[in-house]
């Protein structure tokens, strides 16, 4: 079976030295970046407001001071609380030993920050802004009681490709549907740097904070409503700084995000797709994204579909996501084949799979257990292989293969890797899933 | 003229003549002084290293006295020291330095003419059998792999000038290091060699991963590559045995030494490397449903057997070695 690639891909929009040391001619022109008159008054106005209010926020090598990486953010609170995402601000977290964190505001005032607190699941992170020695200037939260409506105008601000603040305007389209956790549908433009930055609605109030984009569409792009940025900021305001690795936050919060993610599929039935007389599962609409493809075309002998699912459950921790659980399965069907040329062909797909196969700094080389397993008269062989974090105790990368072995010239080859999953979860959901295979007998 | 009584013939290491002398005359001397009947140049020879007589009261035997020498003389692997004396059984070769010495005597019974070999119409058929079965294995493998009918009878032509060009690389390299050492080319002999470690090699991956498909013996199928390696030793061994074939014993001491020592040193590299014996995660070779005799186990079965993983994981992150290492 071929790698079970995405779809689509989403990406963060933390910007990095090497993405800005070679900009594209579309977005040479420096700051700045948005010439006023191609925006429309209210952007104008939106970005007047703002503007003071607005940072961008670097991580440093702290022996060098040199960037490591760039985003967003902007003040919530007088005494210099910062709202960014996650994965802006991850190194300060995991490695504040190697790893610094600088605001920059509009007018090019510096200084150093500090993080509370961060949402790993939601991709958020409180920031204070150090020796301020006036009270910053403070954006609102708009109140979530008051719900915008589809296609409102609203306004995105950061520090594009690290050019120069801007603004982007766009439409409110309400929540991504099948999001694992809720996500603004935002209608405009974001790009890399303008990560952690604040969306507005037309009276500067903010509703989002910018978190990614798709790479395969134009104009589409996602926000973190505001409501969870509020409760990260309350609990912020109390706390500690960070500065010892947050290894262990970081793992509390990805087991609570693998509990959630079991629950939610043990609780939802898996949906049943048919390949002639096989059924095989496949997550229920609400919770995963699937595609299908038909036959190979350079191979007539062989009639093949191919399927993928993939639930929008990922998480940034860190340099890597996880958190994602995807599907796929190859259905063969090949009746002039014969057996042996069938075998050949199924054995070699059933081989071709992408493994961790030598450990390295983030997590080991993967271990399996293997087995012809019996599904109610369908004989399966089932694989488990699983990769065990190194710095997230507890957490482990699983997958789920299953060829089945009941026909000469048909099979289904299936495949559920899940990131990011305690042991005992995985195994739940490796015995839902094989359970869930099923062959219609001739009646 | 003074009748010749026998002939003695020395040869060198890999069987080519030295040198030959009639024996006109009793005791005959062998040794690198020039006095000596038969003049050797071998410096692990001694100035007068045998003195060779037929006494004259035993006439059916012949004795031979070693004179002062290091090396001695060895006969039937048994060395015989300076001063010993033994009998020379007729046709048996006796070994001084780096010298084989034969003895022919007037008096022996001549063999009978041996009737000249007949074209090798035996060896023909087999080396025509094991190169059409290698042709087989080759094309059938890749008909196994074909995708389309019309593609694969395009590609055989290739194929088959593909196999013809390995093949004939193959054993004419073995057979340039005949020619070399053993004086005789050998090529159809090295290219039936080679044709028999290809199907051995290719029958043994088969039978394995079919065993284990049928048994589930995951074991065997991650570790076939070792009996495939054993295949290929055996194979190398026969190939080295035509080229000397005078030194068989050593070389199967060394091919299996290689092996004994190659196969743990292999294993230890890969165990260093990846923390595990075999590359293989898994057994991917399926074959027909029909052929499976292994039992299939319920799901809660299987799945409390992968409960291992457990700590099999926890050994890989206290020992695996790669926590500093990049992607």
């Amino acid at each position: 079976m071929s790698p079970g690639a995405a779809a689509s891909a989403v990406s963060g929009l933390a910007g990095s030295p090497q993405e800005g040391a070679a900009p594209a001619p579309a977005i040479a022109p420096a700051a700045p970046a948005v010439p006023a008159a191609a925006l429309s008054r209210d952007a104008r106005r939106i970005y007047e407001l703002s503007r003071d209010k607005l940072v961008q926020i670097r991580t440093l090598l702290r022996n060098s001071n040199t960037q490591a990486s760039i985003g967003s953010g902007f003040f919530v609170s007088a005494d210099g609380l910062i709202v960014t995402n996650f994965h802006v601000a991850s190194q300060l977290a995991l490695e504040p030993e190697r790893y610094s964190g600088a605001y920059v505001t509009i007018d090019g005032q510096e200084g150093e920050v500090e993080l509370l607190a961060f949402d790993v699941r939601r991709d958020l992170a409180v920031l204070r802004a150090k020796g301020l020695t006036s009270p910053a200037p403070v954006l609102e939260f708009r109140p979530a009681a008051e719900a915008l409506a589809q296609g409102e105008r609203i306004y995105s601000l950061g520090n594009p490709l690290d050019i120069g603040f801007a603004v982007t305007e766009g439409t409110y389209n309400g929540l991504v549907r099948r999001s694992f956790y809720p996500r603004i549908f935002f209608g405009g433009t974001l790009n890399p740097g303008m990560s952690g930055g604040p969306a507005v609605d037309d009276s500067g109030r903010v509703l989002g904070v910018n978190v990614a984009k798709r790479l395969d569409g134009e104009q589409v792009s996602f926000l973190i409503p505001a409501e969870f940025a509020q409760a990260l900021v309350l609990r912020a305001a109390q706390a500690q700084p960070i500065t010892e690795p947050a290894y262990d936050e970081v793992t509390r919060q990805l087991l609570v995000h693998q509990n959630l993610l079991t629950e939610r599929f043990l609780q939802t039935p898996f949906q049943e797709q048919r390949h002639g007389k096989y059924l095989v599962p496949v997550p229920n609409d609400a919770l995963a994204r699937c595609w299908g493809s038909g036959r190979d075309p350079d191979f007539h002998a062989l009639n093949l579909e191919r399927t993928k699912c993939q639930a929008d459950s990922d998480v940034v921790a860190g340099d890597f996501s996880t958190g994602t659980v995807r599907l796929s399965y190859e259905a063969y069907d090949a009746p002039t084949l014969g057996a042996a040329r069938f075998a050949r062909t199924y054995s070699q797909s059933f081989g071709n799979e992408p493994f961790l196969k030598r450990g390295n700094r983030r997590q080991t080389a993967a271990e399996c257990t293997e087995r012809y397993v019996d599904r109610g008269g369908l004989p399966l062989r089932a694989v488990v292989c699983m990769s065990a974090y190194r710095k997230l105790p507890g957490l482990y990368d699983m997958t789920v293969m299953a060829a089945t072995i009941n026909q000469s010239t048909q099979g289904v080859l299936a495949r559920l890797d899940v990131h990011g999953i305690a042991f005992d979860n995985g195994l739940k959901l490796a015995d839902r899933y094989l359970q869930a295979f099923r062959w219609e007998a001739a009646p | 003229m003074m009748p010749t009584l026998g002939l003695l013939e020395a040869f060198d290491r890999h069987g080519a003549l030295l040198a030959r002398v009639p024996i006109t005359h009793w005791p005959v001397t062998v040794g690198r002084g020039l006095h000596c009947d038969l003049v050797l140049d071998d410096p692990f020879v001694a100035p007068l290293h045998l003195r060779i007589d037929r006494p004259v009261d035993a006439p059916r035997r012949v004795s031979v006295e070693v004179g002062e020498t290091r090396n001695g003389a060895i006969l039937h692997r048994k060395r015989h020291g300076s001063g010993g004396r033994f009998d020379w059984p007729d046709g048996t070769p006796l070994e001084i330095g780096r010298t084989r010495m034969a003895l022919r005597l007037a008096d022996t019974a001549i063999a009978d003419e041996q009737v000249l070999p007949q074209f090798p119409w035996r060896t023909l058929a087999t080396t025509t059998v094991l190169v059409a079965l290698m042709a087989a294995a080759v094309l059938g493998s890749s008909w196994l792999e074909a995708n389309e009918v019309s593609k694969y009878l395009k590609s055989l032509p290739g194929l088959l000038l593909g196999l013809v060009v390995m093949l004939g690389a193959w054993s004419g390299l073995w057979a340039i290091a005949n020619k070399v050492f053993d004086g005789r080319l050998q090529f159809w002999r090295h290219v039936r060699i080679a044709c028999a470690m290809y199907l051995a090699a290719e029958a043994m991956q088969v039978a394995a991963n079919l065993a284990a498909f049928a048994f589930s013996w995951e074991t065997l199928s991650r570790f076939a590559y070792l009996l495939i390696s054993l295949v290929m030793a055996i194979g190398i061994y026969a190939h080295l045995a035509a080229v000397l074939p005078r030194r068989r014993a050593g070389l199967a001491w060394t091919v299996g030494a290689v092996v004994l020592l190659g196969v743990p040193a292999w294993l230890g590299t890969q165990w260093l490397d990846r923390m595990r014996l075999s590359n293989e995660l898994y057994m991917s070779s399926l074959f027909p449903p029909s052929l499976r005799l292994a039992p299939a186990v319920p799901i809660s079965q299987f799945l409390q057997e992968t409960e291992t993983l457990r700590g099999r994981l926890d050994r890989r992150l206290r020992n695996d070695g790669h926590a500093d290492e990049d992607d």
